[in-house]
């Protein structure tokens, strides 16, 4: 569980992404865009939009559980 | 439905993006399955801290005002209710996806705006403006002021209805002076976004060319431009800045160096206090 994520790991993680799965976190988090504007942008079905985005948020919980040198969570 | 098909879906769920049917097999999943709960508070989390998190970078607030402008061009006028709106995302929602140039368009601003994510949440510290940040984002606007025919907001040659148009829209009200006289006609203006903040952009033409002078109130952001004008060329595009009495001025136009020269100097000569 992440409460107070320090900042530059969060940049790093971010910046460690490769661009598909950085770009949909982006326009998600960032831009706010639902699935579908963002499938549209992307040329990608909603269900890889999805995907990705689950993909992208789960190797970024890795890259800050890492880095903060817990242990990886179970689920992950 | 078991963990597997259920970890497919946690994330649309997370997002709000699920149908009725596809929430109601989460959500009784999840009151089962505390490992499953588990993952979907983490998600949230995770959401949570790079919104909160990313927000409050300088740099992509930027980006989003970029995004933003994009967004403005397709659907002008419900954007321009919140356009002046201190959050930028609701002019997102407005967009409507009538064109592949829109779409192009805002793709471009999108693969600008993971370049410089990508390059500038590692990079810049504490959110202070370099030059280099500050002119790409002059010229940015100045091309796409020219590429979206959203050069003017209230297109007059007269400053007399130019500069009041300003009041109410910015907290300064910036000097409009006419050079038609030097061959700089004053032409219009617009609200535009540098730095996260709404400037005003003041249109002049140079026979064919356009010069689009910002002006904003000076402070933390504008760089230093104190001291005598400053020019930096780029892309082919020359921006020449300088600050005065609290004001910062930043002139860019693809006319040639000295035509631009001439141009500050005489809004310099005719803004002297």
């Amino acid at each position: 569980m992440f409460k107070r994520v320090d900042r530059d790991a969060l940049a790093q993680a971010l910046a460690d992404l490769p661009v598909e799965f950085r770009e949909v976190v982006v326009l998600r988090e960032l831009e706010d865009l639902s699935y579908k504007e963002i499938a549209q942008i992307s040329d990608l079905p909603i269900g890889t939009v999805m995907s990705r985005l689950a993909r992208a948020r789960k190797r970024l919980q890795i890259s800050l559980c890492t880095g903060s040198g817990k242990e990886l969570q179970r689920e992950l | 439905m078991n963990c597997k098909d259920a970890r497919q879906l946690i994330t649309g769920y997370v997002d709000g993006e699920l149908d009725l049917v596809g929430s109601m097999e989460v959500e009784s999943h999840l009151e089962d399955c505390g490992s499953c709960l588990q993952t979907l508070k983490s998600q949230r989390d995770l959401k949570q801290a790079i919104r909160s998190s990313a927000l409050s970078f300088d740099m992509p607030r930027g980006l989003e005002n970029r995004v933003m402008a994009a967004a403005r061009k397709e659907s002008k006028a419900s954007a321009r209710k919140s356009a002046t709106a201190s959050s930028g995302l609701s002019a997102l929602r407005s967009w409507r996806w009538l064109s592949g140039s829109a779409t192009f368009a805002l793709g471009a601003a999108v693969m600008m705006l993971f370049m410089l994510v990508g390059r500038n949440l590692v990079h810049t510290p504490n959110g202070s403006r370099t030059e280099d940040s500050l002119s790409e984002e002059i010229v940015s606007s100045h091309v796409r002021s020219l590429q979206a025919s959203h050069l003017f907001d209230v297109a007059s040659t007269d400053q007399h209805t130019v500069k009041p148009w300003f009041t109410g829209k910015l907290d300064y009200s910036p000097p409009v002076v006419d050079l038609a006289d030097q061959g700089f006609p004053l032409t219009g203006g617009r609200l535009d976004y540098i730095g996260g903040r709404p400037v005003a952009a003041l249109v002049y033409h140079r026979k064919k060319h356009v010069i689009n002078l910002f002006v904003w109130t000076s402070g933390a952001g504008s760089g230093d431009l104190r001291g005598e004008p400053k020019t930096v060329s780029l892309r082919g595009y020359h921006t020449i800045g300088w600050s005065r009495s609290g004001m910062t001025f930043i002139a860019v136009s693809d006319v040639n160096a000295g035509d631009l020269k001439q141009f500050v100097d005489q809004i310099r000569s005719h803004t002297n206090p």
